[in-house]
């Protein structure tokens, strides 16, 4: 598995040229030329596409538009961001949905690869369902689950008329269209998720399991004393991913629900793209990519000082 | 323990993903018919209804209705282009990082880490600034360029170039070769795997993009095909035309599946190597 983060790899790779000079003077001949030059096309779309941005959305924050100037505001967009009603609503939602989507990827995840790890030749197939999802482009998806809940024709309250219940209006109702977004989202990406865990579980010692088995232990016990623990790495991995990936989650409100009813559905990124792209209040929008942002730096944080920290006790 | 119980301890876990991946196909199958059957016989009849009243209008319709030979060879030229751009500049970078000593080495690193913690989603805002400033709206460049460089890629590429035997690269280099003749001739044969991997998460992971693409292009002759559903969803919703809209989600989707079915075992691999993207 990938794993720049590594420190011991770096630390190793940093010795011999780093300690020669801290600044960064080209040195023009031999190898390190061949080595920029190599590296030129990367370094100047990484210069102006990842590091520039993000320059660019804190200067922005500070600002925001008077007539056809751009004006310092000092924190007020912030200010916005976090006292404003709505933006309270989207934080919520987005933390909500961040926090389940956290959980269930986890618990999920796990479950479906036990259940993917079975010693069977023809296991291929049965996996299929839970990969295709993850390939599907999530407009594609989305477009799916519109016609699955629409009130009047969807199969859901085809389903719930059938057997006498209660039809229900899914995405226009306040308490549902959130839950019927998330719904959305782990369908598609609960197999990504399994796909770590079916690794890590293929990796263990097969005697470990087998001999749980035999020893008449129930599935909970093994579960709780000897698989979780096990790959308890794979948990913390797929923690940082299933929150990176949920933060990104934006089509599907695009598709299903433009966040409404009433931004009962508003995530953190669409709010983005209302306020800079519909709105025209770049600095709030600016300053909600800002706070994305620290989330996202918060996050590597912690992964580097869990990485350092296996590596020191391991 | 006695033999029943053993077998059922067998089966149990076969069965249960069995029933899983069935529930967890029934939107697919359900759009796959809501394609090939009218709307009206999909909920009123069974599965013999449906079978007779099997028709391929609403493809031809959705067709139609929105210009998707276009959309598809849009889609085609941005993720195949962004493609073939991205394994120059990843094995270029990656070369440079496994092979190659310079001054600053760190800093870079940190660069490519950067992209690494930042995802572009999260960015749309600046980096459309950005391509106001330059003039790149609506132009397949503007769609390609915050992908051209890609830390997954290099990191991928590095990896795998640390590989390979030092004899190698010391024979050719003896023989006088240039490090871009070492890189092409020696290096790149035998990491043929990574570069498919990476290729597979890339076309995948572009194929499947919307946002970007929503905000950057206004013109048929740019726009991808998960734009063009998009807005085809928007503008029939309230019509519901639901065998169009099906028929719509699968001409965007099948050539995904289909090179999901095709490579499997490799599809798994690639995504598994791409963890944090």
């Amino acid at each position: 598995m990938l794993n720049p983060l590594d420190p011991e790899k770096r630390k190793s790779e940093g010795s011999g040229h780093g300690s020669r000079s801290l600044i960064f003077p080209l040195s023009l001949s031999g190898s390190g030329a061949v080595a920029y030059i190599f590296l030129l096309p990367s370094l100047i779309f990484l210069t102006v596409f990842t590091l520039w941005p993000i320059i660019s959305a804190i200067v922005t924050s500070f600002h925001a538009r008077r007539g056809r100037n751009q004006v310092f505001v000092g924190l007020q967009n912030y200010e916005r961001v976090f006292s404003d009603p709505l933006s309270q609503q989207v934080i919520q939602n987005t933390a909500a949905y961040v926090t389940a989507g956290l959980l269930l990827s986890v618990i999920g995840g796990l479950l479906l690869a036990i259940l993917m790890n079975q010693g069977l030749r023809n296991i291929g197939f049965f996996r299929f369902p839970f990969l295709a999802t993850i390939g599907l482009p999530m407009v594609s998806v989305a477009s799916i689950w519109l016609f699955l809940y629409s009130p009047r024709v969807g199969l859901f309250n085809e389903i719930l008329g059938s057997v006498g219940l209660p039809r229900s209006n899914w995405l226009s109702d306040p308490d549902l269209a959130l839950s019927g977004l998330f719904v959305v989202y782990m369908w598609k990406q609960m197999g990504y998720f399994a796909l770590f865990y079916l690794a890590a579980l293929q990796s263990l010692p097969g005697d470990v399991l087998e001999a749980a088995t035999l020893d008449g232990v129930t599935f909970w016990q093994k579960l709780r004393h000897i698989i979780w623990p096990l790959v308890s790495p794979t948990t913390y991995f797929v923690s940082t991913i299933a929150v990176l990936n949920s933060l990104q989650q934006v089509d599907h409100v695009f598709v299903l629900t433009q966040g409404g009813p009433n931004n009962a559905s508003n995530l953190a990124l669409f709010y983005v793209y209302e306020q800079g792209f519909k709105w025209f209040n770049t600095g709030v929008a600016a300053a909600m990519t800002v706070v994305l942002l620290a989330v996202l730096l918060t996050m590597a944080i912690l992964q580097f000082v869990y990485l350092e920290r296996r590596v020191h006790y391991e | 323990m006695n033999a029943q119980k053993r077998k059922w301890r067998e089966i149990l876990p076969i069965l249960s993903l069995a029933f899983f991946g069935l529930i967890w196909l029934v939107p697919l199958f359900w759009t796959l018919a809501a394609a090939f059957v009218p709307t009206t016989e999909l909920l009123n009849g069974g599965p013999i209804v449906w079978l007779q009243s099997l028709h391929f209008g609403a493809f031809e319709e959705a067709w139609g209705v929105a210009p998707f030979p276009r959309f598809y060879l849009n889609t085609i030229i941005w993720v195949f282009g962004l493609l073939a751009i991205q394994l120059v500049t990843i094995s270029l970078a990656g070369f440079a990082l496994a092979r190659l000593d310079f001054r600053g080495k760190d800093q870079v690193f940190f660069l490519f880490l950067t992209q690494l913690m930042v995802p572009a989603t999260v960015l749309i805002l600046p980096n459309y600034q950005t391509l106001v400033a330059l003039g790149w709206l609506d132009t397949y460049q503007g769609m390609m360029a915050p992908y051209i460089a890609s830390a997954f890629g290099t990191f991928l590429m590095r990896q795998a170039f640390k590989q390979v035997p030092k004899e190698l690269e010391e024979a050719a280099r003896s023989d006088g070769a240039s490090w871009l003749q070492v890189l092409w001739h020696v290096f790149l044969p035998v990491t043929r795997a990574p570069l498919l991997a990476f290729s597979i998460v890339s076309i995948t992971y572009h194929w499947n993009e919307f946002l970007w693409p929503l905000l950057i292009t206004s013109s048929v002759e740019t726009r991808p095909l998960t734009v063009g559903l998009a807005l085809l969803v928007q503008s029939s919703e309230i019509g519901a035309q639901w065998d169009q809209l099906s028929a719509g989600t699968l001409i965007v989707a099948v050539p995904i599946l289909i090179l999901i079915a095709l490579v499997q075992k490799q599809f798994t691999n690639s995504f598994l190597s791409s963890g944090i993207k």
